[in-house]
């Protein structure tokens, strides 16, 4: 069950860079973090954090789905927005597994991971600017903004696949190119949206 | 089970507008009041006028029309509950008698925020900011003492709080640069320290509006000089409190928090409460907050597919109180009195090199003149023969603070190398 709100406590554990504060007990530390990285020649800091970012885009992406599906007034856009939020969702607990099999926590949010959250939240602030535009506009705005999502998630797919071919032989490897054959199994809904968008435009100029 | 706003029913917000005569309350008498009444009442008004002033900011990051009407109602509420609390000050009160007030709020507010505080660093800031509002009541006290007469300080903190000095306010005058703190890190935060941080910020941020306004209000010289000095210390306050808070957090969430310890700390505040009749001006707060963090919590809802439920904790955290402080602060004066800030991190104030921005920024302000926080003592000295202090636990912890007629900054950095 993947987790779409991360705090204390639920198990939300991070570590310190730059401007933030952590207490010791939400510290995860530095050693444990490069440690995933030892055998399979990779820098395991890096790749931890990566995941960890992967997982906040996944979560962040499967609540503004939700938001559109309550926010369209389609009745078939919100069945796509639904399914969107379950595949965010299942790619959110996959990720989430993926980080308790290389030995870390499932709710590690790294500090790339908060810009990734903020990123797609900043793209949630679209509909906060719906007065100015009109129905189907609005219509197309949420469109647009889970593209984008889709988007993104169908290239940190590719992202991860490269990484776990990158990796030398363990553990490792095994647990990052596990995890991305699964995620790859399901791009072919985020690439319908892309299909779904051109034809809703043209729809839209039709009329 | 503990207490969750969540999981109760308020009062429906179309049922929350109160009339002219609800609101023009009958303020409490300044002589029967308890001073930890006076200081709550304080601390809702601060926390009100932030929420009111947080969500006018919303308003402006949006032409959403059904957010913001609704940010709307619930502002028009929130306005209210604060003419509701800050008219309970009675207009008998003196302006430095109420100023006296706001730091006691600024004393033992911060001082059990701190001694609560689960992040190290966060009551690291808590503590640093402690001892500085210490030291502007005591300079307020002898103001109060040189213009109003004898007798007041007491009658406006009591017993409660101890009067003498803390970092000496001369001391306090930093270059902005250090005054910006880190922030606690919003997936992993305490819910306790995301409430202690938006309650300092809202108290300390009241402190520097009312210092800002009433301060040129005085004829005195000298008082207009120490509300315009220590003013510029509660802008350096606030910068320093409100740098605590996550950025990551969006507008939806940030509007929910508010109404959230908005239920939090009028809850904390009622069951503390001896006076009836406030006690049920807080309860009835309480029942309209809970309703607004409903609301609050359906916009997240709609606008940003977050539950509620799931970014909020299950039931609110242990209430913050005010109760006296005497030991804590002497122990957090006998350790850190010394400390000033340079960049993010607190170091000693001997440990500076000679060309830190500190001094630069000393001499801009203080240089070649008399500086008001110290020329207060010196007044009250040349006029009573000594200074102004209320102490009940015995002399000063640090010895080289312990009343003499001269000035304060030397002795500090003096005692430091000791």
């Amino acid at each position: 069950m993947a987790t779409l709100t991360v705090t204390k406590d639920k198990g939300g554990v991070s570590r310190p860079e730059g401007m933030t504060v952590l207490e010791p007990a939400q510290t995860v530390p530095l050693a444990q973090l490069k440690a995933i990285g030892k055998q399979a020649g990779l820098d395991g800091l890096f790749v931890a954090d990566l995941v960890s970012a992967l997982a906040m885009h996944e979560r962040h992406s499967a609540r503004v789905a939700l938001a559109a599906a309550e926010q369209t007034e389609r009745p078939k856009r919100r069945k796509v927005y639904e399914k969107l939020a379950q595949l965010h969702a299942e790619r959110t607990g996959a990720l989430e597994s993926l980080l308790t099999q290389l030995k870390l926590p499932a709710l590690y949010v790294s500090p790339v991971s908060r810009a990734a959250g903020h990123l797609v939240a900043s793209l949630a602030q679209a509909p906060l600017l719906a007065g100015s535009v009109d129905a189907e506009g609005r219509e197309c705005m949420l469109l647009d903004v889970a593209f984008l999502l889709a988007e993104q998630s169908l290239a940190n797919t590719e992202v991860l696949t490269s990484v776990a071919a990158a990796a030398e032989r363990s553990t490792t490897k095994t647990a990052l190119a596990k995890t991305a054959k699964l995620l790859a199994a399901s791009v072919a809904t985020f690439e319908k949206v892309r299909t779904l968008r051109k034809a809703a435009t043209v729809d839209a100029a039709r009329k | 089970m503990g207490f969750n706003p969540l999981a109760e029913k308020g009062i429906p917000l179309e049922k929350q507008i109160r009339n002219w005569s609800e609101l023009n309350v009958q303020p409490f008498d300044k002589r029967e009041v308890h001073p930890y009444t006076r200081t709550r009442v304080i601390v809702m008004n601060g926390i009100e006028i932030e929420s009111a002033l947080y969500s006018h900011q919303f308003a402006r990051h949006t032409d959403n029309w059904a957010v913001k009407r609704q940010l709307a109602l619930v502002r028009r509420v929130d306005q209210q509950q604060q003419k509701a609390v800050n008219w309970l000050l009675p207009g008998d009160q003196s302006v430095l008698e109420t100023t006296l007030a706001y730091e006691q709020v600024a004393v033992d507010l911060t001082a059990y925020l701190a001694r609560t505080e689960p992040n190290p660093y966060l009551r690291q800031v808590l503590n640093f900011g402690l001892l500085e509002d210490f030291d502007h009541l005591y300079r307020y006290a002898n103001l109060i003492d040189l213009i109003e007469g004898p007798g007041r300080v007491h009658e406006i903190v009591g017993n409660l709080t101890e009067v003498m000095p803390g970092r000496p306010t001369i001391a306090e005058h930093r270059h902005p640069y250090d005054e910006v703190r880190r922030h606690f890190e919003t997936h992993t935060v305490d819910p306790l320290s995301r409430l202690h941080s938006m309650t300092i910020l809202a108290a300390e941020q009241q402190t520097m509006n009312f210092y800002m306004n009433v301060g040129p209000t005085y004829v005195p010289k000298l008082a207009r000089g120490l509300y315009l000095e220590i003013a510029e210390i509660e802008e350096q306050h606030v910068t320093h409190y409100e740098s605590l808070l996550d950025p990551l957090d969006s507008w939806f969430e940030r509007e929910l928090f508010h109404h959230y310890n908005e239920c939090y700390m009028y809850w904390s505040f009622m069951n503390d409460e001896v006076d009836p009749r406030i006690r049920k001006l807080w309860e009835l707060h309480l029942a309209m907050e809970i309703e607004h963090v409903r609301v609050a919590g359906e916009m997240l809802r709609r606008h940003e597919g977050t539950d509620p439920a799931e970014l909020l904790p299950a039931e609110l955290p242990e209430p913050t109180r005010f109760e006296e402080n005497k030991q804590y602060i002497r122990k957090v004066l006998a350790t850190e009195i010394s400390l000033t800030s340079v960049g993010l991190d607190f170091v000693p104030l001997t440990a500076l090199p000679a060309d830190a921005r500190y001094f630069k920024y000393q001499a801009a302000v203080n240089g070649g003149i008399k500086v008001p926080s110290e020329e207060v003592i010196e007044r009250h000295v040349a006029e009573f023969g000594d200074d102004f202090r209320l102490t009940t636990e015995g002399p000063h912890p640090i010895p080289a603070l312990r009343s003499r007629p001269h000035a304060d900054t030397q002795d500090v950095a003096t005692e430091a190398e000791e």
